[in-house]
């Protein structure tokens, strides 16, 4: 079997990177951050529905995905048009938080088409500040890892707006492995993770 | 022994085979009869199931069976012939009946059906039989829609449902409980959203006449992924049964890809009891919704293969197969599933089978005509064949004690129609209002709400009260200050209120919400003095012209500097009105703690106090007692630390039950001797809102109010408007006269303060 970590060695930075975090001006910021969370509410309808455990969906419908110019501060990422995986990642932990839900950044290894990768290679290459995470055939995305009952996690893509399943789908946009920044062990379906581990969810190839 | 495995042993059907079979048995050469061909976006099963059985069973001799031309699945290659059955509407049943028996007594011959309707019209029409692989009438009626008592056999939650033929009060309620996130269903399938009152009318107006039958039901919509079991079962005993998770779905909600995997253990065991407690045969389709803190919701037991059948087959497990196999005694076949799970969808044309060809257009008209489902065009007429004959009560309207003495004055009443006030009615409603002891030190304020009902007996009861006036113009000002409020009594709300400039606009008010930064920003710069101002806020999401919008960091920011702009100590209020009779229950709950959100982000980003919270009207007087403000008042104590009052606006909620409308019959229209429509002299200028939400309509038959449930006859008003409609149907007797008069409940509130004059010959 392949380690989809090991088969990466031109992305070391990968390997130790933690959750992104956005950075904080002062005031302008917090009131970036206050808009945030509020916002988040009125599109939470936890009494409506009765979920404790609805992710923020709205963020995908507003924000689009693509390059960011790092490192960016609360105040200019709400206002961008355009995030990246980290700025999602960032704002639904914020979401996650905010409403007494344990979650916890996480990364994630995927496969992806390669005729897809050379796209966003050449997309991603207009910003030279961006973060780098386009691999040969495995890129780097970040997600949020949420404890949903003690010893349990669900996994949060705040990106694409949906809750990743931890059975292996392979080929294009399977995950290969999970790293997440937790406090404790959690289980993800079969899958144990471990604070700062890279764990393995499929064979590569 | 079960009847049907009875009759299989008489008839010598029972041929197991002592070796294991193939995955591909060549020596099978029944005929299969498939029915249900139709291929379009809502497809039904037979060619999926078709498919199947051909994979398993090359030289089986397959038969599609349709009832409509237009069906495309009858052209498809797998077939080695069809049966063109007439439409429902056209086909002599007892004749079909017999034709399907001969089938089935031929011998060799099976029948598997994939339409709901035909499902139920075989369980009906013919004894069962070895070979008919469905369920029979006794096996069908546990599976039966709104409350499948096979259900309760199984581990899912089931959502909150209720039959249509409850009050319309009853209706109402749940809609609102349920925040209007509901859906009318079908006596078989179609399910339609409804969002408030004249939707679920129209959408109830409409499935009652496609359907013609009343057997209608709500239920409650679940957000959850759509998942489904899929099972096949002869006699009571499971042959197979899998879990398939939606992947991609059509704009009509139907599988277009999927994810097919075992049957989970904790699910198989009661899956099996199931069955087997209800004796079924045949495919059969459990859909179900799981939401995202993974409870599995029942939505309906499909009683019939679904159409995606042969995905499963193509993940390496073919039910149809297995279900065929079990009914003729084989082996069963393989199960394990493939190594690719998923299956998807893709159009493909084929040629049209000789002999066979297409349906000819009918001529264009104006509107969607021709447009042909699964049934063709004959849905209406094979339905009511199949809906009990017993005619469906509906639960009548009640009255409180207090109204029912109030409407002893319908005896004095001379001229119609006319608009009583009931005194006591009234008086039982605002005395609820008792003065609540602050809670964690907040005070509850309850502000009447003028422009609801200003009539003079309103106000006084209102100051009885001990209320607030809530006023939305300067008149409306004027009206409150002479009623006996002081200035500090008074909230002042809406887009325009400084109108009519002519008016004086009374300083010191108690609270002033601004509708608009720049109202703000004028306000601040005005001099005024009154106690508190503050904003109404656009909660983000809830679809209201009003207030001022946060839904862009933007607009955020600018808010927070006009708020910032106050003198200190910057106090400030932050008031929300969304109407829970429109929104519902639990959603006006979520406006509320939104509303909290962004007091306290309001709070933090502009350095000012949230001194007030107001929560606006618009409550049902049903749901106002029931509406959970201790706790809304409890949230906001925890998140604004200097938040000293929460105010309430009822208005609609005090008033509407406490007027009634006197009206007379002035025509009666009959078909065949049966009432169908009536006309009475009350109309819309007078009940503007008689469509909004539901009344409750009594009779007066010897000085005596007799309540009147749900029928057919509409109540049509006096004026010469299409829209005038006072009631879609109504339980009025044949013996109804002219001159007879009916008693519109809930008449009071807006269907007073916004009726007006029309077709009486001038203005007021």
């Amino acid at each position: 079997m392949h380690s989809a970590v090991a088969d990466t060695p031109d992305r070391q930075e990968w390997r130790q990177v933690s959750g992104s975090t956005l950075t904080h001006h002062g005031p302008c910021c917090d009131r970036a951050r206050a808009w945030l969370i509020a916002m988040g509410r009125s599109y939470d309808f936890s009494s409506t529905d009765g979920l404790a455990l609805a992710g923020p969906r709205w963020i995908t419908q507003r924000w689009a995905w693509g390059p960011t110019r790092w490192p960016i501060a609360w105040c200019e990422a709400v206002r961008a048009e355009v995030i990246d995986c980290g700025v999602f990642g960032a704002f639904a932990l914020e979401l996650f938080r905010a409403k007494g839900i344990d979650a916890y950044p996480g990364q994630l290894l995927r496969t992806c088409a390669e005729e897809r990768i050379s796209h966003w290679r050449r997309k991603w290459e207009t910003m030279p500040t961006a973060f780098n995470w386009i691999g040969s055939s495995v890129v780097y995305h970040e997600v949020n890892v949420v404890r949903s009952a003690p010893g349990k996690a669900h996994v949060y893509d705040p990106t694409e707006g949906f809750w990743l399943e931890p059975a292996a789908q392979s080929g294009h946009h399977g995950h290969l492995a999970i790293r997440a920044e937790i406090p404790e062990v959690l289980r993800w379906g079969a899958h144990v993770l471990v604070n700062g581990e890279w764990t393995e969810t499929a064979p590569r190839g | 022994m079960t009847a049907r495995r009875a009759v299989a042993e008489r008839s010598g059907e029972s041929r197991r085979w002592a070796s294991p079979p193939e995955a591909v048995d060549t020596t099978m050469r029944d005929t299969v009869f498939i029915s249900g061909l139709y291929s379009g976006p809502s497809p039904s099963a037979g060619l999926g199931v078709a498919r199947s059985l051909r994979a398993a069973f090359p030289k089986a001799r397959l038969m599609g069976v349709d009832y409509w031309a237009g069906s495309s699945g009858l052209h498809h290659e797998v077939f080695d012939a069809t049966w063109l059955k007439p439409p429902w509407d056209l086909i002599e049943e007892d004749l079909y009946a017999r034709e399907v028996q001969a089938e089935l007594d031929r011998g060799g011959a099976l029948w598997i059906p994939t339409l709901d309707l035909e499902v139920a019209w075989l369980a009906r029409s013919l004894p069962i039989h070895p070979l008919l692989l469905a369920p029979c009438e006794k096996a069908l009626a546990p599976s039966r829609k709104p409350r499948p008592s096979v259900a309760e056999l199984l581990p899912f939650e089931i959502a909150p449902s209720l039959d249509l033929s409850a009050s319309d009060e009853e209706i109402y309620a749940f809609c609102r409980t349920h925040s209007w996130r509901v859906w009318i269903k079908g006596p078989y399938h179609e399910a339609v959203p409804v969002g408030d009152w004249r939707q679920l009318e129209r959408a109830r107006t409409s499935m009652k006449d496609g359907w013609q039958t009343d057997r209608l039901s709500l239920q409650v919509h679940v957000r959850g992924y759509e998942e489904s079991i899929c099972l096949a079962a002869y006699d009571g005993q499971l042959c197979d049964a899998l879990y398939m998770r939606k992947r991609i779905t059509t704009p009509e909600g139907k599988t277009w890809a999927g994810h097919v995997a075992e049957l989970p253990p904790d699910l198989l065991t009661p899956i099996e009891a199931a069955v087997r407690s209800i004796g079924w045969t045949g495919g059969a389709e459990i859909e179900l919704l799981r939401d995202v803190d993974g409870r599995l919701w029942w939505l309906e037991w499909n009683p019939r293969f679904p159409a995606w059948v042969h995905g499963a087959t193509l993940a390496g497990r073919n039910l149809p197969a297995a279900l065929v196999r079990r009914a003729l005694g084989l082996a069963d076949g393989p199960r394990a599933l493939s190594a690719q799970p998923e299956f998807t969808r893709v159009v493909l044309e084929v040629p049209v089978r000789t002999g066979l060809p297409l349906p000819l257009p009918a001529e264009p008209e104006h509107g969607p005509l021709g447009i042909h489902g699964k049934y063709g065009a004959s849905l209406s007429a094979i339905v009511p064949k199949l809906v009990p004959d017993e005619p469906l009560g509906f639960a009548p309207p009640t009255l409180s004690p207090e109204t029912e003495t109030d409407l002893r004055a319908i005896a004095s009443v001379v001229a119609t129609p006319q608009r009583l006030f009931l005194p006591r009615t009234a008086e039982a409603a605002f005395a609820r209002l008792h003065a609540a002891p602050p809670i964690d030190g907040i005070s509850l304020r309850y502000a009447y709400s003028l422009k609801t009902s200003p009539d003079a007996e309103y106000l006084m009861l209102a100051r009885k009260a001990g209320m607030l006036a809530e006023c939305i113009s300067l008149l409306e000002v004027r009206r409150a200050l002479e009623a006996g409020w002081l200035p500090g009594d008074i909230v002042l709300n809406g887009p325009g209120k400084w109108w009519p400039p002519t008016e004086r606009a009374v300083d010191g008010l108690r609270v002033v919400f601004c509708d608009s930064v720049e109202e703000l920003e004028r306000l601040t710069a005005s001099g005024r003095t009154d106690r508190l101002r503050g904003v109404r806020l656009r909660i983000p999401g809830s679809h209201s012209r009003f207030g001022v919008r946060v839904d862009e960091p933007a607009d955020f920011e600018r808010l927070c500097a006009a708020v910032a702009a106050l003198p200190g100590p910057r106090d400030f209020g932050v008031h929300v009105h969304m109407a829970s009779t429109m929104i519902g229950v639990g959603h006006w709950r979520d406006i509320a703690e939104s509303a909290i959100a962004w007091a306290r982000a309001l709070e933090g980003a502009a350095g000012c106090r949230i001194r007030a919270l107001d929560l606006g009207g618009g409550y049902h007087p049903d749901d106002f007692a029931r509406l959970p403000f201790a706790e809304i008042v409890r949230a906001a104590r925890r998140q604004l630390r200097d938040l000293a009052d929460v105010y309430v606006e009822p208005g609609r909620a005090l008033t509407q039950a406490t007027m009634a409308m006197v009206t007379s019959v002035l025509d009666v229209r009959r078909q065949d001797g049966a009432i169908y429509e009536v006309v009475v002299d009350v109309c819309i200028a007078e009940l503007p809102l008689a469509s909004v939400y539901p009344h409750r309509f009594f009779r007066v038959v010897e000085g005596q109010l007799v309540p009147v449930a749900r029928g057919p006859v509409r109540v049509l008003g006096r004026i010469c408007m299409e829209d005038d409609i006072l009631s879609a149907g109504l339980d009025l007797p044949d013996t109804l006269a002219i001159g007879d008069r009916l008693v519109i409940c809930d008449a009071g509130a807006y269907e007073r303060s916004m009726s007006y004059a029309f077709g009486r010959g001038g203005y007021p």
